[in-house]
């Protein structure tokens, strides 16, 4: 167990150490910052006065530490823009993000759970047949597709949720509902497939034998080896969900961080950039740290492993 | 049990027309790309003023606009027609670049063994523990989008697959004695991956190739969708629903076809994936 989280560990300092590393790099060589935050017809002398309080004027190397050391403490500067500390910022859209976020996964985990289980159970079946068509036709919608629809049908059609924003809990049904859509096939196909490869075992058929009831059968020894595969699979599931995020939250106007950081790309806000891919990092590292520990506690089986 | 035959068979059908729809929307929208917008009904880059946003199957000067037109008057069939090329050449090239580099890497990793292997699944995590998408719009929105940049980016979002595929498998195929036998007529590292353990994973490769372009076009839309995608002369798919999602109060045809025209591509080449990996794996049947 602590073995597991020793790996984990550094493997998630070097997760954090190459974001941070292929942000500083994208930013450094992609002009010169002045001449996004002065305007146009600032002099050179103002734009060699902010280059020293930027630092700019350093090596490259002693930029690089500089950065480093400051992102360990939370500190990624000022925005460009409103001069507000990227780390406020960041903070402030980050609970929006975490409320879709649990929002959609755990719809998705409703629906997907189930019925992944039900289609093992009745192999070939009406729900199994659903569950493949279902999972094939929304393994190929843009995520950002769905939303528009979704919006068009019952925002703009139906006028029975806000088409966009945030705030009311009104706001979140859409967005929630196009994220969960979003994971639904791979967390359906993959708690199907998996139950699949439990049913046959010999320990399934002892229970059987021993005269336990279906349903608990099904219940306790199926479900319990069955999920390890998919515990596994939502951590990385939740990364695909940031990422999705980052269009589901820009085609509903929602104020968490992945809106923000296409916002601040347009804009060119680099500070803010550098915040947010800095702060996602950290933030799924804990993710996938919490998953291994939580798969090892469900499955007593994996760890010494 | 006849029932269970005749279920069996009647699903085998459906299957077999779904695969066929499948090929004929892809042949279509391959030559669509291929011929680029010469198909068009209309000028993709028409304008028009007195046919701004009008609905579906107007009849403007220069024909019927079948599935209507944009908030500068062009005909969104002929945008669609045209936008297939951006989408197919640009997705087609980040697979072919990610599955030429995935399997290179994935092959010497699986041939040399030991910290090779190691290296490589450490720097898959290592990516693999980052939301991707994240990463592509900091690198593109940072760098600003060129054709070679949206390329590069998307063939890193989809070369992990081939890497780890390539190089389970050359791991057990070099195991086999005919490498062996191989060895000691003195053939080559480079012969025997290219002439013994490439042609025995190819199978595997194509079907993972088809599934990635699926996800390829994805990502690339989603990158137009947040004005990320490649410079073009009309808009792209994901460009034409951004720009149509100002008007969905008025006009919904803006950002529905477009869609459609995306997940029709993306679900064809889904349905032949599924139907490839059958074949290559039958153990998998059903799967």
């Amino acid at each position: 167990m602590i073995r597991v989280f020793l790996r984990q560990s550094v493997l998630g300092l070097l997760v954090v150490l190459s974001a941070l590393t292929v942000t500083f790099v994208l930013v450094r060589f992609s002009g010169d910052p002045t001449s996004i935050i002065l305007p146009q017809e600032a002099t050179e002398e103002q734009r060699e006065v902010l280059r020293q309080q930027l630092g700019l004027n350093e090596s490259l190397p002693a930029q690089y530490l500089t950065y480093l050391g400051n992102a360990a403490v939370g500190n990624f500067g000022r925005s460009y823009f409103d001069s507000e500390a990227v780390t406020s910022i960041v903070i402030r859209h980050l609970p929006n993000t975490l409320v879709l976020a649990g929002a959609s996964l755990a719809l998705a985990c409703l629906f997907a759970i189930p019925l992944g289980v039900l289609a093992a159970v009745w192999r070939d079946g009406v729900i199994d047949r659903f569950v493949q068509v279902v999972a094939v036709t929304g393994a190929s919608m843009p995520s950002f597709w769905v939303g528009l629809l979704l919006i068009q049908i019952f925002a703009v059609g139906l006028n029975l949720f806000p088409t966009y924003g945030t705030g009311s809990p009104a706001h979140l049904i859409l967005p929630a509902i196009t994220l969960a859509i979003y994971v639904f096939p791979s967390l359906a196909r993959l708690t199907r497939s998996s139950m699949l490869e439990v049913l046959p075992q010999s320990y399934v058929m002892a229970a059987r034998a021993k005269g336990m009831p279906e349903a608990r059968v099904i219940g306790r020894t199926v479900l319990r080896n069955g999920m390890v595969p998919v515990l596994a699979l939502l951590a990385l599931e939740i990364g695909n969900l940031i990422g999705g995020a980052v269009l589901t939250e820009t085609v509903f106007a929602w104020e968490g961080i992945g809106r923000l950081a296409i916002t601040s790309i347009q804009r060119r806000d680099f500070p803010v950039v550098q915040g947010v891919v800095a702060y996602v990092a950290v933030g799924f590292v804990f993710v996938t740290m919490a998953a291994e520990i939580a798969i090892r506690l469900v499955n007593p089986k994996l760890r010494h492993k | 049990m006849t029932e269970a035959v005749a279920r069996a068979i009647s699903a085998l059908r459906l299957n077999r027309a779904v695969l066929a729809i499948a090929l004929i929307v892809l042949a279509i929208l391959v030559a669509l790309a291929i011929t680029g917008d010469a198909l068009a009904p209309m000028d993709p880059a028409q304008q028009s003023l007195r046919a701004r946003l009008k609905p579906p199957g107007f009849e403007g000067r220069t024909g019927i606009h079948w599935l209507g037109t944009d908030a500068v008057g062009r005909d969104i069939l002929s945008l669609i027609v045209a936008g297939a090329r951006p989408a197919l050449l640009v997705s087609g090239l980040a697979v072919a670049l990610a599955g030429f580099i995935g399997v290179l890497v994935g092959m010497f990793a699986g041939f040399r063994g030991g910290r090779m292997v190691d290296l490589l699944l450490y720097i898959t995590n290592i990516q693999l523990a980052f939301p991707f998408f994240l990463l592509a719009v900091t690198i593109v929105g940072i760098v600003r989008p060129s054709v070679s940049l949206v390329v590069f980016v998307i063939a890193l979002g989809c070369w992990v697959p081939f890497a780890r595929i390539a190089y389970s498998e050359t791991m057990q195929i070099v195991e086999q004695e005919y490498i062996e036998a191989v060895h000691v007529m003195r053939g080559t590292t480079f012969r025997i991956l290219l002439r013994h353990v490439l042609p025995n994973i190819l199978p595997n490769i194509i079907v993972l190739a088809t599934f990635a372009l699926g996800t390829a076009i994805v990502m690339e839309s989603g990158l137009s969708f947040v004005g990320l995608g490649v410079p073009t002369r009309t808009p792209t798919w994901g460009k034409m629903l951004s720009e149509g999602r100002d008007y969905m109060q008025t006009a919904w045809w803006l950002t529905v076809f477009p869609g459609f025209a995306i997940f029709l591509l993306v679900l064809s080449i889904n349905v032949c994936g599924e139907r490839l990996r059958d074949i290559t794996d039958p153990k998998l049947m059903g799967r």
